[in-house]
């Protein structure tokens, strides 16, 4: 196999319950500000909080004659894509467009979109259905509105993988860099699951937390965790070819040096009990990174909350890398934005390595005895840090693992 | 007419989020970011605005509001003496 090319990352693009900048977003996270609100598109339900993003799209974020016709989560992909251009300083113009890709992650597609119109349709039977509702609520849709934006003519492709969907894409982006199929690829995902339908649905498997007190429901590895809270957002990185980007006097933030991928083939929503789908997905980043575990300073895990999540990830955790590095869950914050997860957290692993910190767990109170491995608590940590690896988990059995290095 | 075509500029905007300073009369409605997808919810719109039947009117990209007014003033006003 010829010699791979090296990945870096040129540009950050990010709308999360923590704000819509990357300023916003670090400054919340590195202070553990917990995001979780009630919200009044889920009054009446059992569980009628999350982590929300409010007041989007204004007409600065989304073009008015745009937003009425597309879906929340093509609406948040799009914000992130033109934050991450532009802070890759893309010139379409001059780059060969043919060699843009574009790969997003995403897991419920236009469910607000689908959601609204079946009702509707239920209401006033006799009113036709909207003919944006396809070209506006379809998964692969956020690509497609992300090509037409900048007129990018490579591979665009949408990866469905639940909760690893936002990882997996990144490591399917750098794989295609890496055997110079692109020059650059904008990847990340997109979720907007915030609806009766889809809360109900998740309040029923017994997934979300259902704390009393919402703005402590969100606990990553505490003893008194009991399920995760539902979030929304989207996170893309402009990933692209280190020669690519140096020839155009791009700034690197980092390089993605690392990415493994399994199926635990266990069980329909939950983990694996020994983790061994997820210590096959870190083992196969280390060794896609060149790198052993003593490498690794900090991990940003899945950490959803959820009792089963946060008890086999951490044991996994432990039997790869022992309690050497600083492990966080940025849910704490943020809450869990579904596919979209891994691309954010992609994101604030590429910020920790920029400015030496791993943010606290935010929630944290009484660590988990069985947890063993060490956990960022709730103050800011600063290590000077070369690797990241970022784990992301997701139903049907999904493992994905990504590692980000220091640029030199 | 006059009415409908303000009742049309209404439409472009509270529905279809076109600026109100971007309309003109003589314009192709493509030319305000219409595509094919939009013109069948707009004709959505006018069928259900001035009770009209689905059969009578048709529009296309290139339409403008002028054009409309014209399709659309003889329908209301058949209509008001059938």
């Amino acid at each position: 196999m010829p010699n791979k090319k090296r990945v870096v990352i040129s540009g950050l693009g990010i709308i999360s319950s923590a704000g819509d900048s990357i300023q916003d977003n670090w400054e919340n996270l590195t202070q553990g500000n917990v995001m979780v609100k009630q919200d009044p598109r889920l009054e009446g339900l059992q569980v009628d909080f999350c982590c929300p993003i409010e007041g989007f799209p204004t007409s600065k974020q989304i073009d008015k004659s745009l937003a009425w016709r597309i879906d929340r989560f093509i609406q948040f992909a799009l914000y992130a894509a033109k934050q991450a251009v532009a802070d890759a300083d893309l010139d379409f113009s001059t780059l060969n467009k043919k060699r843009v890709g574009i790969v997003l992650g995403n897991s419920l597609a236009g469910v607000t979109m689908l959601e609204s119109t079946y009702s509707k349709l239920h209401m006033e039977s006799e009113q036709p259905v909207s003919a944006s509702l396809i070209p506006g609520a379809m998964g692969n849709m956020a690509v497609g509105q992300i090509a037409l934006q900048f007129g990018i003519t490579g591979p665009s492709l949408l990866i469905g993988t639940a909760c690893a969907s936002g990882a997996d894409a990144i490591g399917l982006a750098k794989k295609m860099l890496e055997n110079d199929e692109c020059d650059i690829v904008l990847a990340g995902a997109s979720e907007a699951p915030i609806t009766k339908l889809i809360v109900s649905s998740f309040a029923s498997l017994g997934a979300l937390s259902t704390n009393p007190n919402p703005s402590e429901a969100s606990r990553p590895f505490d003893e008194d965790r009991s399920g995760f809270v539902i979030s929304e957002g989207a996170g893309i990185l402009v990933l692209e070819q280190e020669s690519h980007a140096t020839e155009r006097g791009a700034e690197i933030y980092a390089a993605v040096t690392g990415y493994g991928s399994s199926n635990d083939a266990f069980h329909v929503t939950s983990p694996h009990k020994d983790g061994v789908g997820l210590k096959s997905s870190m083992q196969q980043a280390l060794a896609d990174a060149q790198l052993s575990p003593n490498d690794i300073e900090a991990i940003n895990a899945h950490g959803t909350s959820t009792v089963l999540n946060d008890r086999t990830e951490s044991a996994a955790i432990f039997d790869v890398f022992g309690k050497n590095p600083l492990v966080t869950s940025t849910k704490g914050v943020t809450g869990h934005c579904l596919a979209a997860a891994g691309a954010i957290e992609a994101i604030y692993s590429v910020l920790s390595i920029k400015n030496n910190i791993v943010p606290p767990v935010a929630g944290l109170k009484k660590l988990d005895k069985s947890i063993n491995v060490s956990i960022a608590h709730s103050k800011i940590n600063e290590l000077k840090i070369n690797s990241v690896l970022s784990n992301s988990l997701g139903f049907g059995g999904q493992n994905a693992s990504l590692i980000f290095s220091r640029y030199n | 007419m006059r009415n409908i075509e303000q009742h049309i500029i209404e439409i472009l905007v509270d529905k279809f989020g076109i600026e109100k300073n971007q309309v003109t009369v003589n314009d192709e409605l493509l030319n305000f970011g219409m595509d094919s997808i939009a013109i069948i919810e707009l004709k959505f719109e006018l069928l259900k605005k001035f009770e009209l039947e689905q059969e009578d009117l048709n529009i296309y990209e290139d339409d403008s509001i002028n054009v409309l007014l014209n399709k659309i003033g003889p329908l209301i006003e058949e209509k008001k003496y059938a």
